[in-house]
């Protein structure tokens, strides 16, 4: 459970705050200034009021699918298709609402004692392009096969993400995807697409 | 078959070549990415899963158990090396492993960690043996009543250790929940939320889930930080990774202690292995002769919460054999291997699947061994693999996932599943929401729909046959009581302990 929160690290916190070393993570944890930290709790709350309306809005947009589309009950009266997803979606509607009310008004929430989230751009823009990276290596699996997708996706891992300049890894990664389709399809014998526009 | 005679011929049917290879492969795969900074064991697992299944049932279980020991092992690892914890319930390893490396002990915290997951290991995997064929004889009696309320129940403990916010925790479940539910519905042959997508009508892919949710996420979350984390020297020859003998002397209490504590922890669905570390620190530290050593590098303070993670894997595999329920990330894991293939857990599985179940739990017992052998020496060839640059690990890690989740069915469609649940994993760890009561609740949500509806054509729709039967009235009784406990009572701040060394 790696949470993203901007608490002391690890072992730290469960040494009750004797922490006679520097923390291993980087300098980009290091303890905020009073500014930040209060713009972090604005943010993590309207963050979290934020989340509870969309689920609750994504329940309400579920639970009509459900109630339209499929069955509440059986033709002899038992519960039928629609029955627990009508449930679950009620459920999750009431919860995203007690989310949303919980971080408006709770006591935690107010006096800012809520643990806050750690959600610098620059961050999660580094985490979203190596998931954009995966997402077009999946989107090429089809038409070029395993192994040019993954060179796709190794290529932007050295270019665009890591900016790479060590001639040694960037061998390394560029004979990941070979390597691991001589391993899978060839030694084990499980066989890898081989992209559509070549057969 | 009694416990001896069947672990006998479980003994017999693993030692053959082929299972020994296999689980001495699983073992040191399970370890090889187990360590790779940031994978627990449920990452792991699912990323190697797609592996195992080309096997006959055996060998492939037997596998998978030393890819789920190999993977307990390399979470320590990383724990006390790299203060990493690989898992929640290796965090308590790092406060006392860490601090171990720090005054130049990493090899003693590491082979006393190895030799206590193997006393604890074991004595979990006794008390699996003789515990599981009991406990499937008492649930051969359950019916769908007794089912859904002991799925209510489960649900609700798994919820116990959701993190900061119980209201997440139950965010997660619900989510998982409904999306247990697209798919062909068995009962009526409706297709739900499958968007007319064939590939949807089987269900979401539980590989494709999993693995997207556990590893993908998790990359995403590690790979925003740029910074190479820092590693200790690690001695390079085997007699220096060996704890000496007062060291052991020493130990000896709290790895028995952690044995039995994690064995009793781990039999609860959903307590996991995070409480059984922390309980058997607990203990360990008020019962040692020097309590002022806890959280200074104290050998106790690795061995206890080593032996009682390790030792709980017996004790979740009670749960999870006889009733089908999986008591953590890792056991939903493990249940989805089973069903993939064509076994059912359950009460009948040590009656009707006897050639598999106890190959499994005699190869539980080697895994042990194979571990201690095998792992030990290679500790500084895993020192040195740690030591690889995250930016060369993690593309590995992503087509690795990637061929995973595409072996399973060679379905594209499923690899698309895997990036979106990908993104997923990493929204819900940003937004702090925990993954595991999602994946459980995926896993354990057909079997609560069905047993539900199963109860409710029995009883002519009346929710009173839950109050009728003994046991199932039981388990709703402790399922109200534990969430009233929850919400206000004592065990709320039990758990806010747990969480706030979680954390």
């Amino acid at each position: 459970m790696d949470q993203d929160i901007d608490r002391r690290t690890d072992a730290d916190v469960a040494r009750n705050g004797e922490v006679d070393h520097p923390p291993v993570v980087g300098a980009a944890e290091q303890e905020p200034a009073d500014g930040d930290e209060a713009r972090d709790t604005r943010v993590t709350r309207r963050v979290h009021v934020v989340l509870g309306l969309v689920i609750a809005a994504l329940g309400a947009w579920l639970l009509y699918k459900s109630s339209t589309e499929l069955a509440f009950r059986g033709p002899n009266g038992e519960p039928g298709p629609g029955y627990l997803p009508v449930l679950l979606t009620l459920c999750l509607i009431g919860l995203g609402l007690a989310l949303s009310a919980v971080w408006l008004w709770g006591p935690k929430a107010r006096s800012g004692e809520a643990p806050t989230l750690s959600l610098s751009p620059r961050r999660i823009g580094r985490a979203v392009l190596v998931w954009l990276a995966l997402l077009v290596c999946a989107l090429l699996i089809e038409p070029l096969g395993f192994l040019l997708a993954g060179e796709v996706l190794v290529l932007l891992v050295i270019v665009v993400i890591e900016r790479m300049r060590s001639i040694p890894l960037i061998i390394t990664l560029l004979l990941l995807p070979p390597a691991m389709y001589f391993l899978f399809d060839t030694l084990l014998e499980v066989q890898l697409p081989g992209g559509t526009l070549w057969y | 078959m009694n416990a001896i005679d069947g672990l006998l011929h479980g003994l017999q049917a693993a030692i053959t070549p082929t299972n020994l290879l296999w689980l001495l492969v699983g073992c040191l795969l399970g370890t090889l990415v187990g360590i790779l900074p940031g994978l627990g064991p449920p990452a792991t697992i699912a990323i190697l899963l797609p592996l195992a299944t080309g096997f006959a049932p055996a060998t492939g279980l037997i596998m998978m158990a030393g890819i789920y020991y190999g993977a307990k092992y390399g979470g320590s690892t990383t724990s006390i090396l790299l203060n990493i914890p690989g898992e929640s319930s290796s965090v308590v390893t790092c406060i006392d492993g860490y601090e171990m490396a720090k005054k130049g002990r990493a090899g003693q915290a590491l082979g006393i960690a190895a030799i206590g997951s193997f006393v604890a290991g074991t004595l979990g995997v006794i008390g699996l043996t003789f515990l599981a064929p009991v406990a499937a004889d008492v649930a051969v009696n359950f019916g769908p009543p007794e089912y859904s309320a002991l799925m209510v129940f489960a649900l609700l403990l798994v919820i116990m250790l959701a993190g900061d916010s119980m209201l997440k925790g139950f965010i997660a479940m619900f989510i998982g929940l409904f999306l247990s539910t697209v798919g062909t519905d068995l009962f009526s042959g409706e297709q739900r939320f499958t968007g007319g997508q064939i590939e949807l009508a089987g269900g979401v892919e539980f590989i494709a889930l999993s693995v997207g949710i556990f590893a993908v996420g998790e990359v995403l979350v590690n790979i925003e930080d740029k910074t190479e984390h820092k590693l200790f020297k690690v001695p390079s020859k085997l007699r220096e990774l060996l704890p000496s003998k007062a060291d052991i002397k020493k130990s000896t209490p709290a790895m028995l202690q952690g044995g039995i504590v994690g064995f009793l922890i781990g039999i609860l669905p959903g307590a996991g292995s995070t409480v059984a570390s922390f309980v058997s620190y607990i203990i360990a530290k008020k019962t040692s002769k020097t309590p002022e050593e806890f959280g200074h590098g104290s050998i106790e303070g690795v061995a206890a919460p080593e032996a009682a993670n390790n030792s709980e894997t017996g004790g979740a595999m009670v749960p999870l054999l006889t009733m089908g329920i999986p008591g953590s990330g890792t056991g939903a894991v493990l249940l989805g291997a089973l069903v993939l293939y064509g076994l059912n857990p359950g009460p009948l599985l040590f009656h009707e699947h006897a050639d598999v179940v106890w190959p499994i739990i005699a190869s539980m017992y080697l895994g042990n061994i194979a571990l201690l052998v095998m792992n030990l020496p290679m500790v500084p060839f895993f020192a040195k693999l740690l030591n690889t640059p995250y930016k060369v690990l993690y593309p590995a890690i992503l087509l690795i996932s990637v061929v995973g989740v595409y072996s399973v069915n060679f379905s594209i469609f499923d690899v698309g599943l895997l990036v979106v649940f990908g993104l997923l994993g990493y929204v819900l760890r940003k937004l702090d929401i925990p993954p595991a009561p999602l994946v459980l609740a995926f896993v354990l949500g057909p079997i609560a729909e069905n047993s539900i509806r199963q109860s409710l054509l029995l009883s002519d729709n009346s929710p009173i046959i839950y109050l009728q039967r003994p046991i199932s009235a039981a388990l709703i009784g402790l399922a109200v009581m534990l969430f009233g406990l929850l919400t206000f009572g004592r065990a709320r701040k039990v758990r806010e302990q747990v969480i706030e060394i979680d954390a």
